[in-house]
């Protein structure tokens, strides 16, 4: 498959390519496309965090907030590495399926729609429509979720359900430690503030 | 195999032209967006210094430099019709405060005109500032005045004796610790000091003087210019101030000055408060009004 018809293949035809990608696994090809993606989504974030005026309002220096976004493209480059990890560690531990690097591969490209979200919600906020430009960007997230549940499904030869599983698992997990957490210092300061009280 | 290649090639040339967009959007600060008429708002919020950066709390203070910056901004903009300077501030360093004013009179001679929006405080360094504006808003409440000079300088030579700390001093002239914390002035270094503070003074009172021109006699000035303090109605009956009214009607006279129909202006404020002010770590508190570590104050 050329470029164009991985980009095609991802946004229409997602389980199709996704198959080819989990064997081909072109790794080079995905990586750059996964980064031209990351910079577009925070150059274009930057602009219409501007418009919306996003930035004044969080009340971050310009500098800051701008290197702040950069931080958090090169966040999302590690966790791609993070996410095909664990989702491939949890593929192999519960039902014995593994494949990183195909999973990897798919994951980069499942990213896709996201982009192009971010770039029509900065047109639409710069006409004026902000309602209508968040709308498509729920839109574009809500189609990047799908296509990574399809990729897990796809380079992991799991279920549908067993996907989903896997997918949401990390979430579930994170939640309990959160929650945990909340409870923990929700006894710590109680605690110290039964000692203050004598 | 055409329509895939043409669909991908669109979504690639529409990307990069959005991207491109936003990269000359963000690279301007968003002037892009700005349409029509703007009254630019520059916020003065704590004590103003002639320092270039703040500590990494935001609690240093408002930079004199900072703040001209953004001054420069609103006198090089064309769409910046006239300006309000929010002063909520309780003085500040004198060359600060002198350093902002000739900035702000420099936006006037543009043909801008600046109009001044007190908050809570806007006392002596603040009120040196709004003296170069074209007029001054006051609330009913707000402190203001505080026209004057001061220096302070601990003695803690007993407080050393009582520690066992003996300070040892090797200077190039008899002057060079002038202000020192370990012995009292003497007589000679408490005249030099005396008439350092009433040179700033003098200059304060022509800056006044200049501000306030046909709205203050010079003999009411200098019965008032002792120090003391004022509410906002008080200085109104004194002509330190032009009107009573808050921000909003600050705004409306800016327009009315600018010859812009009433509320059809876009208000910009072109100092945003940065991140920790807004987590009330750089607060103006009443006992800022202490400010007490700098050389020379006006407060």
């Amino acid at each position: 498959m050329s470029f164009t018809e991985i980009v095609y293949g991802v946004l229409f035809q997602p389980v199709n390519t996704f198959r080819y990608l989990k064997e081909a696994r072109p790794l080079g090809l995905s990586l750059l496309i996964w980064a031209a993606v990351i910079i577009l989504s925070v150059v274009i974030g930057q602009g219409e965090a501007y418009v919306n005026n996003e930035i004044k309002s969080l009340g971050l220096p310009l500098q800051v907030a701008g290197m702040l976004n950069w931080v958090v493209g090169l966040f999302s480059f590690i966790m791609l590495f993070v996410m095909a990890g664990i989702y491939s560690l949890l593929a192999d531990i519960i039902y014995g399926r593994n494949n990183a690097k195909g999973l990897l591969v798919c994951l980069a490209l499942a990213s896709l729609p996201g982009v192009l979200g971010s770039a029509l919600s900065y047109v639409l906020a710069l006409a004026g429509i902000k309602w209508l430009g968040m709308l498509f960007s729920l839109a574009a997230g809500m189609w990047v979720i799908v296509l990574q549940i399809l990729a897990l499904r796809e380079a992991l030869e799991l279920t549908t359900s067993g996907a989903l599983l896997i997918y949401f698992i990390p979430f579930i997990v994170l939640f309990i430690f959160a929650l945990l957490l909340i409870v923990l210092i929700g006894i710590a300061g109680y605690s110290s503030f039964n000692a203050v009280g004598g | 195999m055409v329509k895939k290649r043409l669909v991908v090639v669109m979504m690639v040339v529409f990307l990069l032209v959005v991207g491109g967009v936003a990269l000359k959007n963000s690279s301007q600060g968003g002037k892009i967006t700005s349409k029509g008429e703007v009254v630019g708002v520059i916020n003065i919020d704590g004590p103003i210094t002639g320092s270039s950066t703040t500590d990494i709390m935001g609690t240093g203070g408002v930079s004199a430099l900072d703040i001209m910056e953004k001054i420069k901004t609103a006198r090089q903009r064309p769409d910046i019709k006239a300006v309000v300077i929010r002063i909520n501030s309780p003085g500040g360093t004198a060359a600060a405060s002198q350093e902002i004013a000739e900035e702000l009179d420099k936006l006037r001679k543009e043909g801008k005109p600046v109009v001044t929006s007190m908050g809570d405080m806007c006392a002596s360094g603040g009120y040196w500032l709004a003296c170069s504006t074209d007029y001054i808003m006051a609330n009913g409440g707000t402190l203001t005045g505080s026209i004057g000079v001061i220096m302070q300088i601990a003695n803690l030579e007993e407080l050393y004796r009582k520690l066992g700390i003996e300070m040892e001093t090797i200077k190039s002239g008899k002057h060079k610790d002038i202000g020192s914390s370990s012995r009292a002035l003497t007589e000679e270094e408490r005249k030099l000091l005396q008439d350092l503070i009433d040179d700033s003074y003098n200059q304060f009172l022509e800056q006044v003087k200049k501000g306030r021109k046909g709205k203050i006699s010079e003999e009411e000035l200098l019965k008032i210019a002792d120090g003391r303090i004022f509410s906002g109605r008080q200085a109104l009956e004194l002509g330190l101030v032009d009107g009573l009214g808050n921000y909003y009607d600050a705004i409306r006279q800016a327009e009315k000055m600018a010859g812009i129909k009433e509320g059809t202006a876009q208000v910009e404020i072109l100092n945003q408060p940065d991140f920790w002010s807004r987590l009330g770590l750089s607060r103006v508190k009443i006992d800022n009004i202490l400010f007490q570590d700098k050389w020379i104050e006006m407060r």
